[in-house]
């Protein structure tokens, strides 16, 4: 089963590009799925919207991730990446598949 | 005159530009170890060696040419706009050394804008703890770009930084050739035909980014629209796109220009990692936030008194002295009752402001500061906020105006615009006097909580607890209202931990406290004055009547006693006693006579007069001839003419504490409310919610403890 999860960040942005991500399954691991420690390698994004801002701040497909902390109520969390430490929220972080 | 050459710094959040800026300009902008720092643009001048001087911007940062903030939207404003005032005849783009690929993804788009670039190589020191070793000899060429090494923080390598200016200068050398992406030539050419001549890469940002340029009005919105439309263009794709053909590019230069050397374990600054471990608690984390503040509240109130009571007594001598040595003229009594007791209203706080700015500078230069956006934005969201509304709302505790400005970087509108409506309920240093004093006549300096908290501590400790909460309740009212749909993200950066230097955090309390008293001296001043007229003159001749008619009713009285009823009369007849009669019926069921009448009405003008106004009041009105004539001993001595009890028993004091804490009361808020929101209507609402909430609170209060 293929679905594509993409497009809520705003409406300038939603909906109207053209899909060229990847299609992508529901049970593709994420960052969110990520345990303290563990690390992942960046794959791609679900979200359109949020990927330019995830690009500018380095997270670029191939980069390697490292969970290292999760706020109290497991949210946000926060991910070393290319030697800095950055901090989204769970439903950010679900939309970058790592493998 | 030749215009001087304008150079602006650009470069990542937190990357030291304003650090830079005060090195180069000895001037002190606002720095501190979290991103968004600075939130508008700051002008300095620097000698160069031979060209003479230059205008040099200090700027907010931004991680790329397309803002995803207010603060950020500043500076696209200015670079993407060749004809705007402070577009920058050079760009030196500050870069965070350990963070160097991201960093440099900004300076590649910011010489394709076709302006002279010099790169300032910063944090050398902390990419060398990490074990980065950048080889900026080689980075220079690789980039085409004269790069200097510099420390911003203290201020090395500011001649090799200048003389790479100056040669850039003096060439007007860019080194951009050709843009890293592919486009349409075809567009290009269409919005260069339809706009006016300009780079490929300037027609391009204006294309993607034209709704949140100023430089554009709405017709020509519609023309960019119309080019996207038939070109088929997608802004958020071709961004992309551009960024990683930029990175494929950088990649490559860095693995040319870097060294990473293996350090031992841990790889990146374990001290922060061993930090955050404690900090970013789930349990740990919020329990030491709540022990810090708590620490500092205490502070507030026990170490702060020793140097308070220095100063009280200062000014009772002081003023004393001045009455004997002075002939008993009008002029007199407005020097020393007007002027002098006004003042010593606001010295007398210098202390605790002082400790307040310490603590405040001290969580902005560490990085902590980061931290608590970080436990506490999933709290926040349920209130409408974000956990960047920590940094204004923690700021708020100093001041709401600066505060109300660091909501820029809060890159939703709704979250922005309640952090903005709520951020005065934050009680602010102008508060803390009015705190003081109150909680003093209301809770007993000798008592303890568990017989170590000292008890004025702990509700000073309480307010400032109650403002934070009906800050998030009202977000939370809000937010019921404001149906935006709008995602907000919070996507950023935690800084490694930094030592906090001294000589800064001690010029922040040393300037801070300045301006607090001369800000709040000078209105202090103006209303002392103005309500020293209106206290002793009056309507017809009301006032001489008084001395009259005092003599008349008391015939037995003499001395002291019979000078107090006549001052007292005095007062009552005056203008200003004519003022707070008239507001009297409004305000008794609070619980308030009309001398607190009157300095409630001057508190609308700002909340630091009241204690001010309130000296002014009680040492015109009635005399009590003591050694220790300080407003709080001639507040305690008021006594309610209805009771026989003192006026200022735990009710008043607790109604008039709820309402300070909640009232609107300060012009300069409500002037930058509107600054940021452009609107009246924000404002107005603010007021009046405020206010609204001030008097109904303080009226439960009262009737419940009365
Ligand atoms: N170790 C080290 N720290 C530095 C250096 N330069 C600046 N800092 C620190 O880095 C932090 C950020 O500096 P700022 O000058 O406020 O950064 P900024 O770029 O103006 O940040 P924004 O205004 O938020 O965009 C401060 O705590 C500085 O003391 C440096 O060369 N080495
Ligand atoms: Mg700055």
């Amino acid at each position: 089963m293929t679905i594509v999860i993409s497009g809520f960040f705003t409406k300038k942005y939603a909906y109207t590009c053209e899909i060229n991500f990847r299609l992508v399954t529901l049970n593709m691991k994420t960052i969110a799925d990520l345990k303290i420690g563990e690390r992942g390698i960046i794959v791609n994004f679900t979200d359109e919207g949020l990927s330019l801002k995830l690009l500018e701040m380095g997270c670029l497909p191939g980069t390697q991730v490292t969970m290292t902390h999760i706020a109290p109520f497991g949210d946000p969390i926060a991910v070393k990446v290319s030697g800095y430490v950055l901090s989204m929220r769970k439903d950010e972080a679900a939309t970058i598949i790592v493998a | 005159m030749k215009k001087l050459p304008k150079i602006a710094l650009i470069g990542n959040p937190n990357a030291g530009k304003s650090s830079l800026f005060n090195s180069i300009t000895g001037l002190r902008q606002k720095t501190g170890n979290f991103p968004g720092v600075t939130m508008d643009m700051l002008i300095g001048k620097w000698h160069l060696d031979n060209g003479g001087d230059a205008e040099i911007l200090d700027l907010p940062g931004i991680y790329s040419i397309y803002p995803k903030s207010v603060d950020e939207q500043v500076v696209i404003n200015i670079l993407a706009n060749p004809q705007h005032p402070d577009y920058p005849d050079l760009a030196i783009v500050v870069v965070d050394a350990s963070n160097i690929k991201r960093n440099l993804l900004l300076f590649s788009q910011v010489r394709d804008l076709g302006i002279p670039t010099v790169l300032a190589l910063n944090m050398i020191d902390v990419a060398e703890n990490q074990g980065i070793v950048i080889n900026s000899v080689k980075l220079a060429r690789e980039l085409n770009v004269e790069v200097a090494e510099v420390n911003a923080k203290k201020g090395i390598g500011l001649n090799g930084l200048r003389l790479a200016v100056n040669k850039t200068l003096e060439s007007g050398y860019n080194s951009n050739d050709s843009l890293p992406m592919d486009y349409s030539h075809e567009l290009v050419e269409e919005i260069k035909q339809t706009y006016g001549e300009t780079d490929d890469y300037h027609a391009l940002l204006w294309l993607s980014e034209h709704d949140n340029l100023q430089q554009f009005n709405t017709q020509q919105r519609v023309g960019f629209d119309k080019i996207q439309e038939k070109y088929g263009w997608n802004t958020q794709n071709a961004q992309s796109k551009e960024t990683m053909a930029r990175y494929a590019q950088l990649n490559e230069i860095v693995d040319n220009c870097l060294h990473e050397m293996p350090v031992e374990e841990e790889p990146i600054n374990s001290w922060t990692d061993r930090l955050d471990k404690i900090f970013l608690h789930r349990f740990w984390g919020y329990f030491i936030f709540l022990g810090i503040l708590f620490i500092v509240f205490q502070g507030i109130f026990t170490w702060a008194t020793y140097p308070m009571d220095l100063i009280d007594s200062g000014v009772a001598t002081l003023n004393d002295f001045l009455k004997s040595q002075l002939p008993p003229t009008k002029l007199t009594d407005l020097l020393t009752d007007g002027l002098i007791a006004g003042i010593g209203g606001v010295l007398i706080f210098i202390p605790q402001i002082a400790f307040l700015f310490l603590f405040i500078s001290l969580l902005e230069e560490t990085g902590y500061m980061s931290r608590v956006m970080f436990i506490m934005d999933k709290l926040m969201r349920r209130f409408g906020l974000n956990g960047k509304s920590v940094v204004p709302l923690i700021s708020g505790i100093a001041c709401a105006v600066p505060a109300i400005m660091s909501t820029r970087s809060i890159t939703s509108w709704k979250d922005r615009l309640i952090t903005i409506m709520v951020t005065p309920l934050m009680s602010c240093s102008a508060r803390l006097p009015i705190y003081t004093v109150l909680i003093a006549l209301v809770v007993p300096e000798k008592s303890t909580l568990f017989g170590i908290f000292n008890l004025q501590g702990v509700a000073l400790f309480a307010l400032y607890l109650l403002g934070f909460f009906m800050a998030l309740f009202s977000a939370w009212v809000m937010k019921i209202f404001l149906k935006v749909k709008e995602r907000s993200y919070f996507i950023m950066e935690l800084p490694s931990y930094k030592g906090p230097r001294f000589s800064h955090v001690a010029f922040t309390i040393w300037n801070s406290t300045k301006a607090f008293v001369f800000e709040a001296g000078k209105i202090i001043v103006a209303i002392s004055i103005v309500l020293w007229v209106l206290a002793s003159y009056g309507p017809g001749d009301a006032i001489e009547q008084a001395e009259i008619n005092v003599k008349m009713q008391y015939p037995t009285l003499s001395g002291i006693e019979l000078q107090n009823k006549i001052s007292a009369q005095k007062l009552e007849n005056s203008y200003a006693g004519h003022f707070g009669k008239f507001i009297e019926p409004a305000i008794k069921p609070l619980g308030y006579d009309w001398k607190i009448g009157i300095a409630l009405i001057t508190s609308f003008a700002a909340r630091e007069v009241f204690v001010g106004t309130m000296s002014t009041i009680y040492s015109l009105g009635g005399e009590v001839e003591d050694e220790n004539a300080t407003v709080m001993n001639r507040m305690r001595a008021e006594i309610n003419p209805e009771t026989g009890k003192p006026l200022y028993d735990t009710a008043l004091g607790f109604s008039l504490l709820i309402f300070y804490a909640f009232a609107m009361q300060c012009m300069s808020t409500l002037a930058t409310t509107y600054r940021e929101t452009k609107s009246w209507k924000y404002p107005t609402i603010q007021f009046l919610y405020m206010t609204t909430l001030a008097y109904v609170s303080a009226f439960i209060v009262y009737q419940l403890l009365k």
